[in-house]
């Protein structure tokens, strides 16, 4: 029934050279991309960036049906701009441009979900936010607390589903049109939830507790502190060929 | 050992001059009815709840500062034990307990193979501890409170939900640790059949032990078991039934023997 | 009341890539007027099979027929709240349920929302009660301050309002102490032999089952592999122990009794029955 871990996080458990990666170089490397890609203004050079996201997106090795999912949701958007386009005789290069450049925001940010479970990717922020410590913000003390949420997201709406299947069993109607019932059925729906969910925190921060977590302590972090090749090679890349239209975009 | 004197908590009186002794290396099964006070004790054990009195763990006396060095000593594992995971996958489960002991990375990795070639799950090190079945998640969190090396196991209904084979499974791994490694076992159930895989039980209702001894004396005390409402295990009440009829003259908790004793 | 399974299949999430098959070609037909179990390892599908028999899900093949309703796939039921009213589902910790500030409220809003009237409600409020054994003086107080187990008899009584002809418990015994769990044993007979409903239980603990099952189907491998009276399926000990299920004490001890010395000794349902049968045997 967690199945529902990996729609929700959207993260495709398999391994490839992009999901073994260190999560703040993929963010880096995510910002680097976003940042390139709306200096990339002719067809030619937005061609390439499509070969280099192909080239990526193979690397991550996951189906290309899930990519296609992604994509499939964005066909109104598209057909939208595309005719708003039109109508203000836009240049078919530039829609060209734009079309592209939504769908490989969507196709490179999918790579960063696809390939980092929600916690990584928290993890990746908090180290990307590391300066705003100087400043007072509490980073790390943030990052746990919404890496915990992200992770139980799933037992969460497992849970809600339970209660939903057992309401409707005691007569609740959710698909009601009336507001008085849709208020009761929100009620039968919240109430437990909180409770429910107030319990299992307190359950986890009994079992954190007893496992010596302290707040305000140092901790190592296990597993994450990997910064590989691959990971430099990348950010190189990406930062050489925003160097590089930089330069072009200035000369022209 | 664990000595406790002197209860009380909050305005409600649960625990008074309550004492008790847990001899080490034991298995101590804790039964009673619901709201007798069970889960507690062991919260006022490791100092989740604040209660007036002396508890001695290991011969260190607890008090305000050493709660740390205590809760070293002790290994607590919940009914559902996805309500205690951490992290994404086992691996980093295991890990989270000497993360917060600042232990370096390659110690950390140690211990963790140590405990889990001794939970024999190390074909499970790389999955999401969600996705696994009942029992392996119990063996989970059994093996992130494990690697502190606990003297002491509390499990508060923990096998509860396990199915019949996983459940078998963890008992006996249960029986290794206390056997081989000399940890004490608090297990507290409500499956009194679970009380034949341990030494002692102890009953406990409204705050107060009834019963305390070795699971041959405790079990001969049917009126008791009655009076509270609770069952006894199926071979405690046959062999007191076949005593009564002169068929057998003691205790015998085990199915093999049982039959050979009758059928000699 | 008929409850049948025709073929049925289950496949979760189907059409995305985590599709998992649960259950496949399932027969079953549930015994009217008798305490029905489902026993099988967690995650072979029991609560499937139970969410099927009022709709909450819809089979992925063959169908269910359940009185004159007809669960198939792809079709939508009319009037699917008529077929709640007669198949009650009570789930595993019911107590989690909960919203309601009075147990009186918690009790009847089901019946408030269909629009029953206040008599009637009341009515049937106070039977549900009885049936359960708590007295009125329940009805004002909060759910959430009453102990586990009157907890549980709360939530029952939340389904029993409807009256249900068929009544189904997902794991009832879980977190029970032995206490309350002869209570609901004693709760299970009387529906059954005072008020003939069917029963269906979905439970883990065969000790609790052998107490009160008079028809038992076994699940594993996404369907049924064994059914029968309790005698018939218990008996089979090493056949169940193969697909991860125990069977009662009593019966594990018997069973011993025929393996290990080759005697023969009827199945019995409590010890003192046991006792005469070896007293004979060894005297």
């Amino acid at each position: 029934m967690l199945h529902n871990y990996v729609m929700i996080g959207r993260y495709y458990p398999i391994t490839s050279r992009i999901h073994n990666m260190n999560p703040l170089s993929k963010i880096l490397c995510t910002i680097i991309f976003v940042v390139l890609l709306f200096l990339s203004n002719d067809l030619f050079f937005t061609g390439l960036i499509t070969l280099f996201v192909i080239l990526i997106v193979l690397m991550t090795k996951v189906p290309l049906k899930i990519y296609w999912q992604a994509l499939k949701s964005l066909k109104i958007l598209i057909f939208f701009i595309i005719i708003i386009n039109l109508i203000f005789n836009v240049e078919y290069q530039t829609i060209i441009i734009l079309v592209m450049r939504l769908i490989l925001i969507v196709l490179y940010t999918s790579v960063l979900t696809l390939t980092t479970p929600p916690t990584e990717i928290t993890y990746g922020l908090e180290k990307f936010f590391t300066p705003l410590r100087l400043i007072g913000i509490p980073v790390n003390k943030m990052a746990l607390s919404l890496s915990l949420a992200i992770h139980f997201i799933p037992t969460i709406i497992d849970q809600a589903s339970k209660i939903m299947k057992a309401q409707t069993c005691r007569g609740i109607n959710y698909t009601t049109s009336k507001i008085k019932d849709k208020l009761i059925g929100f009620k039968s729906l919240l109430i437990p939830m909180i409770i429910n969910s107030i319990k299992k925190a307190d359950i986890l921060a009994m079992s954190m507790e007893l496992r010596l977590y302290n707040i305000t302590s140092k901790r190592t972090n296990f597993r994450m502190n990997k910064w590989g090749f691959f990971d430099t090679y990348m950010l190189l890349v990406h930062s050489t060929i925003l160097i590089l239209l930089i330069i072009r975009e200035v000369m022209l | 050992m664990i000595k406790d004197l002197n209860f009380k908590y909050h305005n409600k009186p649960i625990f008074n001059n309550f004492n008790l002794t847990i001899k080490k290396g034991t298995w101590v099964t804790v039964i009673g009815p619901n709201g007798g006070g069970k889960s507690t004790l062991i919260k006022i054990i490791v100092g989740l709840l604040p209660a007036e009195g002396y508890i001695a763990v290991d011969n260190i006396l607890k008090n305000k500062d050493n709660i740390k060095e205590i809760r070293k000593k002790i290994g607590v594992i919940f009914e559902n034990p996805e309500n205690t995971f951490v992290a994404e996958t086992v691996m980093d489960e295991i890990a989270f307990a000497l993360e917060n002991l600042e232990m370096n990375k390659e110690e950390i990795k140690q211990k963790i193979m140590e405990v889990s070639e001794y939970l024999n799950i190390t074909d499970i090190l790389e999955k999401n501890p969600f996705q696994l079945s009942g029992g392996q998640k119990q063996l989970v969190a059994l093996a992130s409170v494990l690697v502190l090396e606990p003297k002491i196991l509390i499990l508060d209904e923990a096998i509860n939900r396990v199915d019949y084979l996983d459940r078998e499974n963890i008992l006996k791994v249960l029986q290794k640790l206390n056997k081989e490694k000399g940890i004490t076992i608090i297990n507290i159930t409500h499956d009194i059949e679970e009380a034949l895989y341990g030494d002692d039980v102890i009953l406990i209702d409204n705050g107060k032990i009834i019963l305390n001894g070795s699971k041959e004396l405790v079990f001969k005390e049917e009126k008791i078991f009655n009076k509270i409402g609770l069952d006894l295990p199926f071979m405690a009440e046959l062999s007191l039934n076949l005593m009564y009829y002169d068929l057998v003259d003691r205790m015998i908790f085990d199915m093999d023997e049982m039959v050979d004793t009758l059928w000699k | 009341m008929e409850i049948k399974f025709e073929n049925v299949g289950y496949i979760y999430n189907e059409k995305t890539p985590l599709a998992k098959e649960v259950l496949k070609d399932l027969n079953i037909e549930i015994k009217p007027n008798q305490i029905n179990a489902i026993i099988g390892k967690s995650g072979s599908g029991k609560t499937t099979i139970i969410e099927m028999i009022n709709a909450l899900i819809i089979p992925t093949t063959g169908r269910i027929k359940v009185d004159n309703f007809l669960i198939e796939p792809e079709k939508r039921i009319v009037n699917i709240e008529l077929l709640r009213f007669q198949v009650g589902l009570i789930f595993e910790f019911p107590e989690e349920q909960f919203f309601n500030s009075t147990v009186e409220k918690e009790i009847s809003f089901g019946l408030k929302t269909f629009k029953y009237k206040t008599d009637e409600i009341n009515k049937r409020v106070k039977n549900a009660l009885q049936m359960v054994g708590l007295d009125e003086s329940y009805l004002s107080r909060n759910p959430h301050t009453l102990s586990s187990g009157e907890k549980r008899k709360v939530a029952i009584t939340s389904i029993l309002v409807f009256n249900p002809k068929v009544i189904i418990f997902d794991e009832p015994t879980v977190g029970l102490d032995s206490n309350s769990k002869n209570n609901l044993i004693r709760l299970i007979k009387m529906l059954k032999n005072k008020y003939h409903k069917t029963i269906v239980i979905v439970s883990q603990d065969v000790d609790f089952l052998h107490k009160l099952v008079d028809y038992i189907f076994v699940l594993s491998d996404k369907k049924i592999i064994l059914e029968g009276n309790k005698y018939e399926v218990f008996s089979q000990v090493e056949k169940l122990k193969e697909h991860g299920i125990g069977v009662p004490k009593i019966i594990e001890f018997t069973h011993k009794i025929l393996v290990n010395k080759g005697v023969k000794m009827g199945y019995r349902d409590e010890i003192k029955d046991l006792i005469k049968d070896i007293y004979r045997h060894v005297t």
